[in-house]
Parts: structure tokens; C-alpha cells; sequence
């Protein structure tokens, strides 16, 4: 098992790398390059070419990538082409932000959908459990951006209580970009956790506890809930997963001034090093996401299978 | 031996419950607006009417834009391309990932180890970065737009692919197909593809709205179709700023945006064709 | 209202009295189970024998109280002691279950919570229903049911034991309360013959005192080892009720009658069993009359009409037949002694041996990971070599493990093998079907043991058939639709099937359409894995019959592969027993069973539970002239 779990990092590793790759390539492959667009349209050939020679650019593309990831691995992500200033302080504050954001969403994220997952399962087929489905059938549908302009409309224009941008991190200015992530990943999780806490209880060993004579609080806290995490911890890992993408709407429509923000500026304005580092770095969470809700099955599932 | 009769209390069983059924008809409207909208949109999409956000009226049931534009005429101008970009893009999508996953299930082994390792690159990235970056490469154009969309919906329709196609290809029938050595087109054709239509319909359900969600989203942040070009997402955008004085500017495509994709996923949702009855929340966690 | 008369026993000797019990199904509005009653005396075990759909796990859960999913205990009593179950509050019927009456269930992997140790799941129980003294009580039941009981066994998780513990532990929970009556739901199901017949020893030794016992079980030769008396089941009610030495020896009923004569034994003269014609009726199709009427030999117009009731006979026996006299007079066994010609089949000719296996090695390579510890390579099948000869059936046993499934895949061209030959017809066969030419892949075709994924379900009968019969013999059109109708009279099914899907299909019908399909190659030699595993009994006994008379006629050699040594008895010339991937045993068939000269064998013949000699229908059966 242990062999099982390190190949699984070895290989996020090894995405992560050839992702790396995929990423460096994409914005070098720009018809212009950094020199013409630092310098603009209506540079002369020469200075360009006396530009190229002075950021290493004429260098073989091969090279300049082991540059890259040699910068990285001693935390120089460059300089940005905008404005000329390194891009690893330019993103620490924004990160910080991005972080707060997520982990703020997911500290209310994980208590929540296990109470209402567990509680639509067993109190299925009740009111409470199809008016929730239908509530979560329909956000986890819905893109954010529309999540988040409908609360908005609704609590910072129809009832003006809340910022309808963010500026600054501050509480009141944290709550609608929370709520918005918030209500779209607890519609996906609550009901994992639903779906995982139904399939406990309709299995063997649950009616072999009643048929033990236990009484059903007994049931409930020993059999069904310590089998039905389980499953959900996939969710939750793949849900930090998905946040890595899902910030990036939403603090550009909170003008949030996080991560997610500094990268469609930076698409914007062609900043390359700016989008490598931040793709970069969304991609590595996400990997890492996608990996721990791997690794949670395989530490759930003693049997392995043999292939053949 | 023959089926069971209907249970007890219902009417004729169909493969849609009723909140499927009612997702289908929001769809249909939806999409019938989207493709059909510009004919009736009173007013041009660049047609500028009067001054910038002004209020509703009889002419002008949502009221202008923020440049002076009939809300209305441009909503209905606005579905066409990012429904027709939405489709194309899952169905170039589903043209490599079903190949991909396909051929990885049948052949196994190190062959197919390879190809779903290499389609996962591409799953290194959440849908919007992969997309995000293929833009800030090449410019937004229409074409890039749906080929990015494909390309990171591929990789999750190889996997779902794939994950369906082994439940199917150590069954006794598929070996029996081996040993009278049918060829490998007509195994994957004919006897692995019929049989996980299924979980394929509730995935490409799945696709198109995210597809929707995705291309609105890059329309949104001004990547997709750029002004003065009617859209949805971007007609979002672009009003944004004007929310808090005439919030019936946005309220349109918001609404219709968000209708469609909801419709979509009751329909998905409702859906019981599939014997083991999987539900959206099983089938999406597979496909992440 | 119970038919036991109140003179058979008083009220204090009855551990548990069983009144008109019916359960129904909430989704069809059907009945599953009706009007069964019975009594169950202290320290008697009462088996309950049935086919699948008889409703006998139903039966058995509501004894508890237990309604599944999707189904209502409509009406009935279960009396234990002073308590009606049926009627109980919540809160009485949890004091009963495991205090009063406990239950084994059928599938002990999925029967253990999987996040709690075993010790545990005893302990709570005991704790539950006021025990003091848990843990000496826990250690108590792990050691009667034959369980290590130190603290480090008792610390466990259930996917860390083997399949014949965690039934044990599961019958350590039934047992640990001592109470008065104990459900076990084929508890043997899935295990091997030899942790069988060790489970059924420790059942045997913690039968003392008290505690009856109800054994639900498809298995007749189970139930004679077992039970003091015996019910039988068919269609949802009670046919035949009455000691086990009586039934067993003097069936009354046709089904039961029926149904003792599709059983292959292992012991004594080596009968061919008899299938009974039709299949079982599902709970929404039962007719208004006679459940088993139209199965029955003997059924008239007035058993279709109406519904016979319970009657005694005059031994004390209860059965459900309004033509009881009619049927003990002419009632005749079909079963027949199998041919003694198959006595000396084991040493063919050389010119008519068509399959030669040679000194095959075949295994897997993979990581099996058990508990972290890794193996690279497994090897399946450790050096096999045997002869076939044209039209015989050589029958290849084993439990799981042995290698069997292997030794057949490699033949069919599923599995390349590491070493050996396989020689059909004396030229090498390529050693996977891609490397087969078209007339090798068609000599060599196989049936395999699961009816449900035999078929594709996307296609109908007639496609399922003509498949082969297009890219074997390039039949199309009519003359394949001619071929289709006559491989499906080959296998008996009506030539209407050809335009039906696999789902409405049963088991044995499924079957036949696989066996049609592999047929339709027209191979010589045909690879049966396991073929009846998945079936019932009587259909069981129908296919067999299918098989050796295909064989016959066809003169097609047979390799049947099987863990059921009774079967194999039936069906074989001869027999080749694998351990382990080795040959332990290869002999002519009957002296296999007759004087086997390997331990091995030997232990796995004393290990299966048999019906004794003298049981029906052993004195009226014939030899074949």
C-alpha cells in the first residue's frame, strides 16, 4: 500500500512537471515574445533583437525552460514583464489572500455538508431531504459567476446590507465571495456525503447491527457515520481541487484581490512570467488536491486488485 | 420468465422523473431562445437607443444597456454563439475522450497505463486555467475557444470512459468475443460501446453544461467574444459596473444562463435509465 | 391458526411457534411469503429447504422481526417463549434480537462492520443486552466458535481474517447471548468444501441444551447432516413439513419428490439427476391454484383451480397436495443409474485423442498486495498434462485456487501460458486466440459460469447466435435465421427466443443461449467453466442432462471445469483433481470416487455433506437398458 501511495505522489510529481512543461510552452509560444511586447509595436528590429540579448531570450527554448525551473526550485519566479518587479513579491500578498479565502471557505465547508449530507440521508425522502436535493441539484449546475451576481442583486443592491466589491480583505468584505464558493462546493459535497451515508445504510452490516439488537442511536454513531467518512474525504480533497479554479471568477468579480485576480490581469496584459508562476501554482494545488483525494481511497480500501 | 409489472401506485414508468421532465422543457425554451432569439429582438444588438442605463419602460422591458442598447434585443442576440461554441466544444470533446478512453480500457496494459497518463496532463489543470492559458498564448478567437473547452473536457470523458468500459470488458460475453477472435473495432463497437450508454448519456449531460458554465465564464471575464458582439456572458460583463443602478441590465442572461444549466443537470439528475441508478453526484466525483 | 396439534407437544418444550406468517412486497403489492406455519421444539434444528425465489430469506428475517427493504410483515405470529415478536414494540424487539432469538447471515465479508474490530462487535452486543463481564463472555464465544480468543485476534478488522473466520465470528455474535432460537441464512454460501464442512462442525458442537436452530438452505445434502426436521419451500409457502429421515427417505410431494431426484450424489450409486421441466415462478406471476402446478407431473384442472391446503399423513408428516393418494400410487422415479461404460473410459485409443496438454505452467504477474506485503508472481497452474479423447468428457475439480480457471482460459486461448503445449488434433494450438488460425479458434469454444454476463445485453438471442455462425461458416440471411432455429431446438428453447433480450431471460435459459452460441462454431472441443454454479438445482439437472446428451450426439469432447464434486460425478468420464496448480488425482471417474487414492482427494469427498444411501430415490431407480 505504501509502495501503492508513493507511486501516486511520484506520479502527481510527474504531472505537475510535464504540466510545468505544457505551461511554459504555451506562453512562450506567443506570436511576439516578451521583447516585443515590453518594448511595443513600434519598436525597431534591432532593439528588439538588443532586448531578446539582454532578457536571454535568443537562447534555445530548452534552456531557457531549465532556467525557469531552476528559478523556481530557489523561489525566483522572474520579473514581471509590466512593470519590472519580481514576481514572487508581487503575488505573496495575494496569495495570502487566496489562501484566507479558501481556507475560510473550507473550514465552514466541511462541518456543514457533513451535518446537512447526514441529515438529508437520513431523514430521506422527507421534506427536508427533497427540498434540499432540488436546492443542491440546481447549484451545482450553476456557473459562479451567476452564483455570485445573484447575490449581489440580492444583498448588495435589492438589500444593500453587503460590499458588492472587495477591495480589502476585511470580514464583511470576505462574506459574499465565501458565501458564493461556499454554496457552490456544499451543493457538491453535501451530497456525496448524502449519497455515501445512504449506501451505509443500506448495507449488510448495518442490518446485521439491528439484527443484533442494537439500538439505532448506537447504530447510527458506530456503524453507519465511521464507515461513511470515508468516501466523503474523496470529495472534500477534490473540492480544494476545484477551488484552485474556482477562485479565479469569483475574485474577479469581487475584484478580490487575490491570486485568481492577478492572473486574468496578467492574461490581460500578456505578463508572461505572471501567468507561468500563477498557472503554476494553481496547478500544483490542484494536483496536490486531486492526489490527497487519492490517496484517501487508497487508505480506505484495504483490498488491491491484480491485473492481469 | 418476464418482468415485473409496474409498482404498485404508478402510472406508466418512464425513464424521466418529473423534475427531469420539467428540466426538458426549461431546456428546450432556453435553447429555442438562444437559437431562434435574433429574429425576434425588436432592436439591433449594436443599435444604440438612448442614454446609457435607462430604466425599463414599455418599449424596453429591461430597460438600456450601458451604452444605450435595448437589453432585450441583446439578449436575444446573445444566446446563438455560446450555445452553438458550448456544443461544438463537447462534441470535439467527446470525438478524442471517447478514442482515448476507449482504446485505454481495451488494450490495458502498459499501452494503456500510457495514454490515460498522458491524457492526465492535461487534468493537471482546473478547466478554466487550462483554458485561461491557451488564450493568453494564442488570443481569444472563436475557434481557440471551443478547441481549449474540447480539450480540457477530453481528458475527464476519456477517464469516465475508460472507468465504464472496464466494468464491461472482463465480462463473460467480451471473452467470448475474444476467443472467437473478433477483431478489436468490432469488440469496442459492437459489444463494449451499447453497453455503457448509460453512464455516456449522463457524462455528455454532464459536458454540455460544463461546457455552458465554461465558455459564459471566459465570455465573462472578456476572453470569449469581445464588444461590441452580443453574449451572454459578456453582456454580464460589461454591465457589471451599472448593478447597482439598473440591475435589470444583467438580470437576463444571468437568468437565462442560469436556468439552462440547472435545466440540464434535473434532466441529468432524473434520469434512471441507467440499471444501477447512479446519481449526478456518483457520476461527477468519477469524472473529476 | 397452527396446524400442530396441541397434543404433538406442550407449550414449554416449544422454543418458537410460527403462525400464518405473511410478508409482502411494498413495490409489486405480491406476496413473497403466505401462510406458513411451524413449530420449532428446544434443542431441534429445523432446516428450511428451497430454491432461489421461495421466499426462504424472507421467511427467515421476519422470524426476527426483520422486514427487508422494500417489503412488510403483513400478518402472522412468531411466538418465542411469552413474546410475539410481530407485535412488539421498538423497544422489545431490539431486547429481543440477539438476546432471544439471534441470526447468521448468508455473506459474512459484507455482514461485519468494516470499521470496527471483531472483538467489538461481540462486545457490544453483549453490553447491549446488560451482560457484565463482557470481555470473558467475548473470549467465551470466540473460543466455542473455534476462534483464537487473545486480545491481539480479537483486535482485528474483518478484511484481516479469512472468509471461514469471519463466519465464525459472525456465529460467535449469534451464539455469545445463548438465545432460545438461532436463524441461519446459508451461512456455508461462498465458502470452500473443506472450511465448510469445518463450519459445520463447530455449528454441530455448540448445539447443546436449548437453542433451536432454523437452517435455511438451498443445499439438501447441508440440511441432512444438519436438521432434526425439515420444511420444504416452494413459490412462498410450506409444501412439505416432517422429520428429516422421513422426507428424505419418503418424499410425499411431487416438487420434493422431484427435487431430491436432481440432486448428483457423491456417495453410494452414482445417479444421473433429473431437471424438473419449467422454472420457478416469480412472486408476481403465481397462479391462483396449486403454486406447482404447472411444473407438476400430476397436476388436473382442479389443482390449477384452487389453492390445496396442509394435510398430515399418517406418519406425521404435512403436505400440500389435494392428489396426495393419486401421487403415492404412481409416482415413479426418472432418475437412472449412470452407465456403468463409464467405468472404463480412462485410457482412450491413441487415434482418437484430440486434446493433448502438456507440462503447462501458466500464472499472472501483478502486484497482489495483502497487508503491504507485495508478490510479483503468482503461479496459477504448475505443470498440468492430460489427454482427451474424442467425445468424453474429462471433468477438472478444485476449490478456488486450485488453478482450474486457468488451465481452462489457457486451453480457450484467453491466457497465454508460460510454459507447456496444448495440442488440438495433434498440431500445436497458438497460445492465445490472436494467435489462432480461424479453424483453431472454432475447434476450441467455452461456456462460462456467470448466466448474467454471458449475453450482451444490447443485442437479441438470434443476434447473440448468429454472430458466430457469420464469421465461422459466413452464413447470412436465411440461412443463418435457419441455422439460429435449429441450434436453439438444440438446446431446447423454443425457436421464439430468437427475438428476445437477455434480461428477460432466467439463469438456465441464459445459459443455454451461451452453450447455443458456443455451439454454433460447431467446435470439438467445448470448455464448460463452472457452468452450474450459478443455478438452481433442478436447473442445474436440466442442464447436465443437456450437456452429456450433446455430447453423445454431437461427439464433442468435453472439458468440465467445477468445484462440485457431485456434478462432476454426473457428467465425467474421467477426472483430474488440482491443488494448487498440481495434479493430485487423474483417474477414471467412478474409481475417483469409489477409491481415491490421493489424501487430498480423499479429504475433500469426506468433507461434502451427502444425502445418506437409502435416501430417495435410491431403491425404485433403474439401470438404462
Amino acid at each position: 500500500m505504501l509502495r501503492l501511495i508513493l507511486g501516486r505522489i511520484a506520479a502527481g510529481a510527474a504531472t505537475l512537471l510535464v504540466a510545468s512543461a505544457l505551461i511554459f510552452s504555451a506562453t512562450q509560444l506567443l506570436p511576439g515574445d516578451l521583447a516585443t511586447a515590453t518594448l511595443g509595436r513600434d519598436a525597431t528590429p534591432a532593439a528588439v533583437k538588443q532586448l531578446r540579448q539582454t532578457l536571454g531570450l535568443d537562447r534555445p527554448a530548452a534552456l531557457r525552460y531549465l532556467d525557469w525551473l531552476d528559478g523556481i526550485a530557489h523561489l525566483d519566479l522572474g520579473k514581471s514583464a509590466v512593470n519590472n518587479v519580481r514576481v514572487s513579491s508581487t503575488i505573496a500578498q495575494p496569495l495570502r489572500n487566496s489562501a484566507l479565502l479558501v481556507a475560510v471557505t473550507l473550514g465552514l465547508l466541511i462541518p456543514l455538508s457533513l451535518l446537512v449530507g447526514t441529515a438529508t440521508a437520513l431523514r430521506r425522502g422527507s421534506w427536508f431531504d427533497v427540498g434540499s436535493q432540488l436546492v443542491t441539484v440546481a447549484l451545482v449546475a450553476l456557473p459562479e459567476f451567476v452564483v455570485g451576481i445573484v447575490l449581489v442583486l440580492a444583498f448588495a443592491i435589492a438589500w444593500p446590507v453587503l460590499p458588492a466589491v472587495t477591495f480589502q480583505v476585511t470580514a464583511t468584505g470576505l462574506v459574499l465571495p465565501v458565501a458564493t464558493l461556499l454554496m457552490l462546493s456544499l451543493a457538491y459535497t453535501a451530497r456525496m456525503v448524502r449519497a455515501g451515508v445512504i449506501d451505509v445504510l443500506s448495507s449488510e452490516y448495518v442490518a446485521m447491527a439491528r439484527l443484533k439488537g442494537m439500538p439505532e442511536h448506537s447504530v447510527i454513531r458506530h456503524h453507519v457515520l465511521p464507515n461513511a467518512i470515508g468516501p466523503s474525504l474523496h470529495a472534500f480533497a477534490l473540492t480544494a481541487a476545484w477551488l484552485a479554479g474556482g477562485v479565479v471568477i469569483v475574485e474577479y468579480l469581487f475584484a478580490y484581490p487575490g491570486i485568481g485576480r492577478l492572473l486574468i490581469d496578467a492574461v490581460t496584459s500578456r505578463d508572461v512570467p505572471m501567468v507561468e508562476a500563477v498557472s503554476l501554482i494553481l496547478a500544483a494545488v490542484y494536483v496536490i488536491g486531486n492526489l490527497l483525494a487519492d490517496v484517501a481511497t487508497i487508505l480506505l480500501t484495504p483490498r488491491l486488485r491484480t491485473r492481469q | 420468465m418476464s418482468a415485473p409489472p409496474p409498482p404498485r401506485g404508478w402510472r406508466r414508468r418512464s425513464s424521466f422523473s418529473w423534475t427531469a421532465r420539467v428540466g426538458m422543457v426549461i431546456a428546450t425554451a432556453i435553447v429555442l431562445v438562444g437559437l431562434v432569439g435574433p429574429f425576434f429582438a425588436p432592436d439591433g444588438p449594436a443599435d444604440t437607443i438612448g442614454a446609457a442605463y435607462g430604466n425599463p419602460s414599455s418599449g424596453h422591458p429591461f430597460g438600456l444597456d450601458y451604452l444605450g442598447r435595448d437589453v432585450l434585443s441583446r439578449f436575444l442576440w446573445g444566446g446563438r454563439t455560446a450555445l452553438v461554441m458550448a456544443l461544438l466544444a463537447t462534441l470535439l470533446g467527446y470525438a478524442i475522450g471517447l478514442s482515448i478512453g476507449l482504446a485505454a480500457a481495451y488494450s490495458r496494459g502498459i499501452f494503456g497505463g500510457l495514454l490515460m497518463r498522458a491524457s492526465d496532463v492535461l487534468l493537471a489543470f482546473p478547466g478554466m486555467i487550462f483554458v485561461l492559458l491557451l488564450l493568453s498564448a494564442y488570443g481569444s478567437s472563436i475557434t481557440l475557444v471551443i478547441v481549449a473547452v474540447a480539450l480540457a473536457n477530453a481528458p475527464r470523458i476519456a477517464r469516465i470512459v475508460r472507468a465504464a468500459a472496464l466494468e464491461v470488458v472482463d465480462l463473460a460475453y467480451v471473452e467470448a468475443a475474444r476467443i472467437r477472435g473478433e477483431r478489436a473495432w468490432y469488440v469496442t463497437l459492437r459489444e463494449i460501446l451499447p453497453n455503457i450508454k448509460s453512464p455516456i448519456l449522463v457524462d455528455f449531460g454532464v459536458r454540455v453544461t460544463g461546457s455552458i458554465l465554461l465558455v459564459a465564464s471566459v465570455s465573462f471575464l472578456g476572453f470569449g467574444l469581445q464588444p461590441p458582439s452580443a453574449d451572454w456572458g459578456l453582456i454580464v460583463s460589461e454591465n457589471r459596473a451599472g448593478m447597482t443602478i439598473q440591475p435589470w441590465s444583467v438580470v437576463p442572461a444571468v437568468a437565462a444562463i442560469g436556468l439552462l444549466t440547472v435545466a440540464i443537470n434535473l434532466i441529468i439528475d432524473g434520469y434512471r435509465g441507467s440499471a444501477d441508478g447512479i446519481g449526478l453526484a456518483e457520476h461527477v466525483a468519477r469524472s473529476r | 391458526m397452527s396446524l400442530v396439534p396441541a397434543e404433538a407437544r406442550s407449550v414449554s418444550e416449544t422454543a418458537v411457534s410460527v403462525s400464518d406468517l405473511r410478508v409482502e412486497s411494498l413495490t409489486h403489492g405480491v406476496d413473497i411469503v403466505a401462510d406458513v406455519s411451524f413449530d420449532v421444539a428446544k434443542g431441534e434444528a429445523l432446516g428450511v429447504v428451497g430454491e432461489s425465489g421461495c421466499g426462504k430469506t424472507t421467511m427467515a428475517m421476519a422470524l426476527l422481526g426483520y422486514a427487508r427493504p422494500g417489503t412488510r410483515i403483513a400478518e402472522g405470529r412468531v411466538q418465542l417463549g411469552d413474546q410475539n415478536l410481530l407485535d412488539a414494540r421498538p423497544r422489545g424487539l431490539q431486547d429481543a434480537r440477539g438476546r432471544r432469538v439471534s441470526f447468521v447471515p448468508q455473506n459474512p465479508p459484507k455482514a461485519l462492520s468494516p470499521g470496527m474490530r471483531v472483538g467489538r462487535q461481540v462486545a457490544e452486543m453483549l453490553a447491549v443486552h446488560g451482560f457484565s463481564e463482557v470481555d470473558d463472555h467475548v473470549r467465551a464465544a470466540f473460543a466455542a466458535a473455534q476462534l483464537p480468543s487473545d486480545a491481539a485476534f480479537l483486535r482485528r478488522y474483518p478484511h484481516q481474517l479469512s472468509g471461514g473466520q469471519q463466519q465464525r465470528v459472525a456465529i460467535a455474535i449469534a451464539f455469545a447471548c445463548k438465545p432460545d432460537l438461532i436463524v441461519m441464512d446459508e451461512p456455508t454460501t461462498g465458502l470452500d468444501v473443506i472450511t465448510q464442512a469445518r463450519l459445520l462442525e463447530v455449528i454441530a458442537e455448540l448445539r447443546g441444551g436449548d437453542a433451536a436452530i432454523v437452517y435455511v438452505s438451498h443445499d439438501l445434502g447441508v440440511v441432512r447432516r444438519l436438521a432434526d426436521r425439515v420444511i420444504v419451500m416452494y413459490g412462498g409457502s410450506v409444501v412439505e413439513e416432517g422429520s428429516a429421515d422421513e422426507l428424505f427417505r419418503h418424499p410425499r410431494h411431487p416438487y420434493t419428490r422431484r427435487l431430491l431426484e436432481a440432486i448428483p450424489r457423491v456417495r453410494g450409486r452414482a445417479i444421473r439427476p433429473v431437471g424438473i421441466p419449467g422454472s420457478a415462478v416469480e412472486p408476481w406471476n403465481r397462479p391462483a391454484g396449486c403454486v406447482f402446478a404447472d411444473r407438476c407431473d400430476f397436476a388436473t384442472d382442479a389443482c390449477r383451480a384452487e389453492r390445496p391446503r396442509l394435510a398430515r399423513t399418517e406418519k406425521g408428516s404435512l403436505v400440500r397436495c389435494s392428489r396426495l393418494a393419486y401421487v403415492d400410487a404412481h409416482a415413479r422415479p426418472q432418475a437412472v443409474t449412470l452407465r456403468e461404460a463409464r467405468e472404463d473410459a480412462s485410457v482412450p485409443a491413441a487415434a482418437d485423442v484430440r486434446l493433448i496438454v502438456r507440462d503447462l505452467v501458466a500464472g499472472y504477474r501483478g502486484r497482489v498486495g495483502w497487508r503491504g506485503r507485495t508478490q510479483t508472481s503468482l503461479i496459477a497452474v504448475a505443470g498440468v498434462s492430460f489427454e482427451l479423447a474424442a467425445g468424453r468428457c474429462l471433468a477438472v475439480v478444485g476449490e478456488s485456487g486450485s488453478g482450474k480457471t486457468t488451465l481452462a482460459r489457457c486451453i480457450a486461448g484467453l491466457h497465454a501460458p508460460a510454459a507447456g503445449d496444448v495440442l488440438l488434433d495433434g498440431a500445436p494450438l497458438g497460445v492465445t486466440s490472436r494467435e489462432r488460425s480461424r479453424d483453431e479458434r472454432r475447434g476450441v469454444q467455452m461456456v462460462f459460469q456467470d448466466p448474467d454476463s454471458s449475453l450482451n445485453p444490447s443485442m437479441n438471442v438470434g443476434q447473440i447466435i448468429g454472430r458466430p455462425l457469420r464469421q465461422f461458416h459466413g452464413l447470412r440471411g436465411r440461412a443463418e435465421a435457419a441455422r439460429v432455429g435449429e441450434l436453439l431446438e438444440l438446446v431446447r428453447l423454443p425457436a421464439a427466443f430468437r427475438s428476445r433480450a437477455p434480461r428477460t431471460l432466467s439463469g438456465g435459459e441464459k445459459q443455454r443461449v451461451a452453450l447455443a452460441r458456443a455451439l454454433a462454431a460447431e467446435p470439438r472441443v467445448l470448455v464448460c467453466d463452472e457452468v452450474t454454479s450459478a443455478l438452481d438445482v433442478a436447473v442445474q439437472a436440466s442442464m447436465l442432462e443437456l450437456l452429456d446428451d450433446l455430447r453423445t450426439s454431437l461427439q464433442m469432447s468435453m472439458l468440465f471445469i467445477s468445484h462440485d464434486l457431485a456434478v462432476v460425478r454426473t457428467i465425467s468420464d474421467a477426472v483430474l483433481v488440482l491443488e494448487s496448480g498440481h495434479v493430485r488425482e487423474a483417474n477414471a471417474t467412478e474409481p475417483v470416487f469409489n477409491s481415491p487414492s490421493a489424501p487430498y482427494t480423499r479429504a475433500l469427498l469426506d468433507a461434502i455433506p451427502d444425502l445418506r444411501p437409502d435416501d430417495y430415490p435410491a431403491e425404485a431407480v433403474t439401470s438404462r437398458g
